[in-house]
């Protein structure tokens, strides 16, 4: 759905080691004015050069948002990752330029809740930390469970216990077992609501007794992040005229087609009004519908397609334009 | 005369227990025994709690004491002020988890769903299960008066006495059908009274 | 840039009119011969200068009119301005929003200084010096919401977002056409919509609903919206629908050109960046049959939009009444000819 139109240009203006494997970067704006705001939750998508390629990696932003001057993120290294945390702790160096997305925010606080129950494993504390400081400053009902292995990974247990004392509850999974979910969600009274950040498998645990002690799902939050816009290039063949482009990684299919000088209608760019639909005539890979336009048959038909957000994962697309 | 359903006019499917709770709260208002006897022989896991509101609760004679099953609470009274606050006693002490059923007429479905929502108890934890009359309250938007037991098309406002069209049109914070003055456009041209919400 | 604001009413005496650089800009909704619903929403990204879509917010002649009309609107019926507890930031948030792109875009009317949390915010027009810590309310004389939108043009609703849904939290709602801010606070998008004829059938508001909860900050979106009053009248909700019910049976072929005014909204939304909801506007912009028809096109093409209107929006929209003499005073100006597709006067 985004393209890099709106990327914001930060400079790595330091960084930090808060734990053997847990490095905090502090972000400066690139350019002379400052970070917009954000809600508590929200992540960025920083573009990273790897291999010659773009690699995008979210990151939760776990400062304050009114310091505008600065953001922060925190990253662990994970061998087992695509290589971007990894880019992050050999490669990413102080006075370095990032281009990194505008907030976006899917783990968000639920105003209407009587009481917020905060649960971060390791790492997730990045947004759990910003949730916990924004519901202090609404004189919110919250409590926050951290979890963490062994006591130099309890990062940012400080900060916490600062922004919320009396709040806090932290739990070293070394010391004392695996966090129990049981009777933490038992006891919590209605209108309670739950966010969670953490490695899947406690995520899941954390699901599972929910539903098992009849919590509503949309009672039970977990960090998302945006799907990456782009995908693999693929060919597009425009049948009437004759022409045929590639569609990078970075570019829709729309965008690719104004580029080329293609006249092909569209309005709100985003998937919904219907008024880019193009006709597919062939297609040698499979169709990737991102819109909410069309209905399920329209899709599985194959033979239609809205160009300023869907895609063709690799292969080549005819169009009947 | 045969009006397309209003998106906003809630749907009331037939009643069955949410098995996914863990406790249960029954409010109801009007007589089934019918139902009373089909939910309480198969009752599901957890505490069970019944607030009975009507003349002769006391009188236990009607089918949801009858046939409650052994060990469930039971909370009854004559009045309604008294049951909604029964209702808010047991919100207050239950957790998460919980599972409420409204039953009776739309107008003490709906106040007994703003005790509800001021407990944060959402769509997915709260069924209703119209019984009874079909008479509506109705929210006049020029007095914002809410007149209830509307069984008419069209009704005089308790508050400002305009003559009121009742809409299909529903707010669940206010609990009411919205009704407007019918004869706004042409001052003593009213359509035919007909008695359609029995 | 100074814009001469106007001195008119909009009730009573009517004395409200157009000048024609306003005519010139109007934003005519109707690119074809026909209407229907659909999901219309384009980035509101920055329009011809001169046009309504040039700034986020519009400011016109009819500024002063305006907020004239909404402080009696707003003292007659206070409930007009409500706004639940748990949206405070968003209220924050659209004051912020609505300040910086005011002083930004019309620096000789508006100007906002900062000094950290101290503002001062300055409206010439409205003689309005007003120093005050950002984030307290009590160094506002009225919630922040209520402050800033008694000076701006057009109602404003605030959503909250959760649940995958939207939900109209508070609003400012003094112009709107025929909907109620007290019976439909706190609905959520599906439910306030729900009078709304043939439109979720299209499947429109699903759409539209998941296309607005993945709006992002810094990129807006807009719309138009259209029906007709008769008089330019700005109050025109459900509460006072006594006061003007009667006007509908007023209109004859003879009077309809002055008194059928087409009511265009100009529909914004924002992402608001501390609380994650979403700021909608509904800029209503008022020309009667008779200014309209200084374009032929434009006349000629609602003749024939008005006169193949399906039924359910006829009545829907409320012109069931008065719409045999506007078509009667349109056909004059529709000689039949091919009209080329687009919104351009000529």
């Amino acid at each position: 759905m985004t393209t890099n139109a709106t990327a914001l240009s930060a400079v790595i203006y330091k960084v930090r080691d808060l734990a053997p494997d847990i490095r905090e970067f502090t972000l400066i704006p690139g350019n002379d004015e400052l970070f917009p705001l954000y809600s508590a939750g929200s992540h960025v998508v920083l573009s990273l050069p790897i291999g010659g390629r773009i690699h995008r990696n979210a990151y939760s932003l776990l400062g304050d948002p009114a310091r505008r001057d600065h953001w922060r993120i925190a990253v662990r290294r994970q061998q087992s990752s695509r290589g971007g945390s990894v880019w992050m702790h050999d490669e990413a160096r102080a006075g370095m330029y990032i281009d990194l997305s505008p907030p976006v925010n899917l783990f968000s606080l639920v105003r209407t809740a009587r009481h917020h129950v905060l649960v971060a494993g390791g790492i997730g504390i990045t947004p759990i930390l910003s949730q916990a400081r924004e519901l202090a400053r609404l004189g919110a009902s919250f409590e926050v469970h951290y979890a963490f292995r062994g006591a130099p990974n309890a990062v940012f247990l400080d900060d916490l216990k600062a922004i919320a004392p009396e709040r806090v509850h932290p739990h070293d999974s070394d010391r004392d077992g695996q966090l129990e979910f049981g009777p933490l969600l038992a006891r919590q009274a209605l209108g309670t609501h739950l966010y969670i950040c953490g490695p899947q498998g406690m995520v899941d645990a954390c699901m599972q007794a929910g539903a098992r002690l009849g919590w509503p799902s949309k009672h039970l939050h977990s960090e998302q992040f945006i799907a990456p816009a782009g995908g693999e290039p693929f060919e597009v063949e425009l049948k009437r005229s004759g022409k045929r482009f590639t569609v990078p990684r970075d570019l829709s299919l729309l965008e690719t087609l104004e580029l080329n000088q293609v006249d092909t209608p569209s309005l709100c760019r985003g998937g919904a009004c219907g008024q880019c639909e193009l006709e597919v005539l062939d297609a040698t890979g499979a169709l990737v519908h991102h819109d909410v336009y069309l209905s399920a048959e329209e899709r599985a038909s194959g033979r239609k397609i809205m160009p300023c957000v869907s895609r063709l994962d690799g292969g080549c697309l005819v169009l009947n334009h | 005369m045969l009006t397309p359903r209003m998106k906003s006019q809630p749907q009331y499917p037939p009643l069955e227990w949410d098995r996914s709770g863990r406790q249960h709260i029954v409010f109801v208002s009007a007589e089934d025994p019918a139902l009373a006897r089909h939910l309480f022989e198969d009752p599901p896991e957890g505490d069970l709690t019944l607030i009975h509101v009507s003349e002769d609760a006391e009188s236990n004679a009607s089918g949801w004491q009858v046939s409650l099953p052994p060990g469930s609470t039971r909370r009854v009274t004559r009045r309604l002020d008294s049951a909604l606050q029964k209702l808010h006693e047991s919100l207050d002490q239950a957790r998460m988890g919980a599972r409420l059923y409204l039953v009776g007429s739309e107008d003490i479905i709906w106040q007994a769903s703003k005790v509800a929502d001021r407990f944060g108890m959402g769509s997915d934890a709260v069924r209703r299960h119209r019984l009874g009359t079909l008479a509506r309250p109705v929210y006049c938007v020029h007095c914002r008066t809410t007149t209830r037991g509307v069984r008419t098309n069209v009704a005089d406002c308790s508050g400002c006495g305009r003559a009121l069209f009742v809409r299909d049109h529903f707010s669940r914070h206010q609990g009411a059908y919205m009704g407007f003055q019918v004869d706004a456009e042409k001052p003593g041209e009213l359509p035919p009274i007909e008695e359609v919400y029995r | 840039m100074a814009i001469a604001f106007k001195q008119e009413t909009f009730r009573g005496e009517f004395t409200y009119a157009n000048s024609d650089a306003a005519i010139r800009r109007f934003p005519f909704p109707f690119a074809q011969d026909s209407y229907m619903y659909s999901v219309n929403m384009e980035p509101h990204t920055k329009g011809p200068a001169g046009s309504v879509f040039e700034h986020p917010f519009d400011i016109d002649e009819h500024y002063l009119a305006e907020c004239e009309d909404r402080r009696i609107t707003l003292a007659r019926d206070p409930q007009r301005c409500q706004s639940l507890p748990h949206m405070i930031d968003a209220e924050w948030d659209v004051l912020e929003l609505i300040m910086t792109s005011l002083a930004r875009d019309y620096p000789e009317c508006f100007m906002l200084l900062r000094d950290g949390s101290h503002w001062t915010w300055i409206n010439r027009p409205l003689n309005i010096r007003q120093p005050f810590i950002f984030g307290d309310a009590a160094t506002l004389p009225r919630g922040p919401f209520e402050y800033i939108t008694r000076q701006t043009q057009g109602d404003f609703v605030i959503m909250d977002q959760r649940d995958n849904n939207l939900f109209a939290d508070a609003g400012m709602v003094t112009s709107q056409a025929d909907w109620s801010l007290s019976f439909d606070l706190g609905m959520s998008f599906m439910e306030w919509h729900a009078p709304v004829p043939l439109a979720h059938e299209l499947g429109i508001f699903d759409r539209a609903l998941k296309y607005l909860l993945m709006l992002q900050q810094g990129r807006p979106v807009r719309r138009l919206n259209w029906t007709m009053t008769v008089n330019p009248r700005l109050d025109t909700a459900p509460e006072t629908y006594p006061e003007w019910g009667t006007d509908r049976a007023s209109v004859t072929p003879e009077n309809a050109g002055d008194k059928v005014h087409l009511r265009v909204e100009l529909q914004t939304l924002f992402r608001l960046p501390r609380s994650n909801a979403m700021l909608f506007g509904i800029r209503c912009y008022l020309a009667s049959l008779a200014e309209l028809a200084t374009s032929p096109r434009w006349a000629a093409r609602l003749h024939r939009v008005l006169g193949s209107l399906p039924t359910e929006l006829q009545e829907y929209k409320g012109l069931t009444r008065y719409r045999p003499a506007a078509l009667q005073w349109l056909a004059a100006h529709d000689d039949g000819r091919e009209l080329p597709l687009g919104t351009e006067p000529v």
